[in-house]
């Protein structure tokens, strides 16, 4: 509802109130791209375009569906329009930043580098999810819509939206969990490989 | 509890949909289940990730965006321009028009000149009017035939482009699946 009223002053001509919603929105906005383009200056330059676009296109916002949905499609449209465009490679997009961070690990206390190591693999399944089922990961679990608002944000109905939720979460526990098997088994090897050189 | 129902459980807390009964069979279960713990366990690392790295927007944004709206809102086209260019033409035109004859042969020649495009057009609406009769046998149907006729004219444009935006969504849609 206090959306609408600040929609409704800026039809009016209010232009200011308009960065009430910017504020509002600008995380939800700027983490849909980042997670659709991954690249922190496109993400922020698609930001300023999605409001650019949504503020150009505030007369046909229809009041019926949350604004908050509204504006996640306006951004969810022109990243995959971007990354058409571009055909960028996805999975490889990260590796200017994985690189920083590995140079930015140096000299960390070993626990720490353990819990960023964690951090490390639990990104990196998320990341490996295919690009249907991340977007309802991040929009569910990160941005905190609800359902309806995804259906709305994608255009699936409810099922839909449901069931790939569902999917996606399965998809991380067997990434998440294939990893800890291998760590168990090199435990394992390890110990093996220990007792028998003790015997 | 089996470990099916425990996963289903998992999910329903997930959603924020679980009651309190159910949640605590489900902690009852996952302290029994090592298996169950860690897929719970590799779930919740995830919500940690994602809320961990939550991406916040650089500070800068509304103050960019700010001025990006203010400068388009300068160079605005007023609403009505669009419309009162054309009837600003065409009004010079028809000045200009008459001027000439004026200079060239003098006012009767100019009354002449405007009274005869006067006649062209007034022939044109009778036949028009006249074809409308013969089609329909009413001349109020004449206003129908004439609105049809812009109608389609402004519908085409108007579909053509509604075929290309629903192109485009549903060629980004294709995309995502």
């Amino acid at each position: 509802m206090d959306d609408m009223v600040q929609i409704k002053k800026c039809l009016a001509g209010d232009g200011e109130a308009f960065e009430v919603l910017v504020t509002r929105y600008k995380n939800l906005v700027y983490g849909i791209a980042l997670n659709l383009l991954h690249n922190k200056d496109e993400a922020a330059d698609v930001t300023q375009e999605v409001f650019l676009k949504v503020w150009a296109n505030l007369k046909r916002y229809n009041p019926e569906y949350s604004f908050k949905a509204w504006i996640a499609r306006i951004t969810v449209n022109h990243c995959i329009n971007l990354n058409q465009k571009t055909r960028r490679a996805a999975a490889a997009a990260w590796d200017e930043e994985v690189v920083c961070r590995i140079a930015a690990d140096k000299g960390l206390p070993e626990e720490e580098l353990l819990a960023k190591e964690k951090q490390d693999r639990v990104r990196s399944a998320i990341e490996s999810l295919p690009e249907m089922y991340r977007l309802v990961v991040i929009l569910f679990h990160q941005q905190s819509l609800s359902y309806d608002e995804i259906c709305q944000v994608t255009g699936y109905p409810l099922s839909i939206v449901k069931n790939r939720l569902y999917r996606a979460r399965k998809m991380l526990c067997e990434k998440l969990s294939a990893y800890h098997g291998r760590e168990a088994g090199k435990e394992e090897g390890l110990w093996a490989a220990g007792r028998h050189g003790s015997c | 509890m089996g470990c099916r129902k425990a996963w289903e459980l998992l999910m329903r807390r997930m959603d924020g949909e679980i009651d309190r009964q159910n949640l605590r069979y489900l902690e009852n279960h996952l302290m029994i289940c090592p298996e169950c713990r860690e897929k719970h366990d590799s779930l919740s690392a995830v919500l940690m990730e994602l809320d961990r790295t939550k991406p916040a927007a650089p500070e800068s944004t509304e103050p960019k965006v700010m001025e990006k709206i203010r400068s388009v809102r300068h160079r605005e086209t007023p609403l009505f321009l669009p419309y009162v260019v054309p009837a600003a033409a065409l009004l010079t035109g028809i000045l200009v028009f008459l001027f000439y004859e004026y200079a060239m042969d003098g006012p009767m020649a100019m009354i002449n000149k405007a009274a005869q495009t006067l006649t062209i057009f007034y022939g044109a609406y009778q036949s028009v009017a006249a074809f409308s009769r013969f089609l329909f046998g009413s001349v109020y149907l004449n206003g129908v035939l004439i609105m049809t006729g812009l109608a389609l004219l402004g519908g085409i444009p108007a579909f053509l482009h509604g075929q290309r935006v629903k192109r485009g969504v549903s060629k980004y849609w294709r995309s995502v699946k």
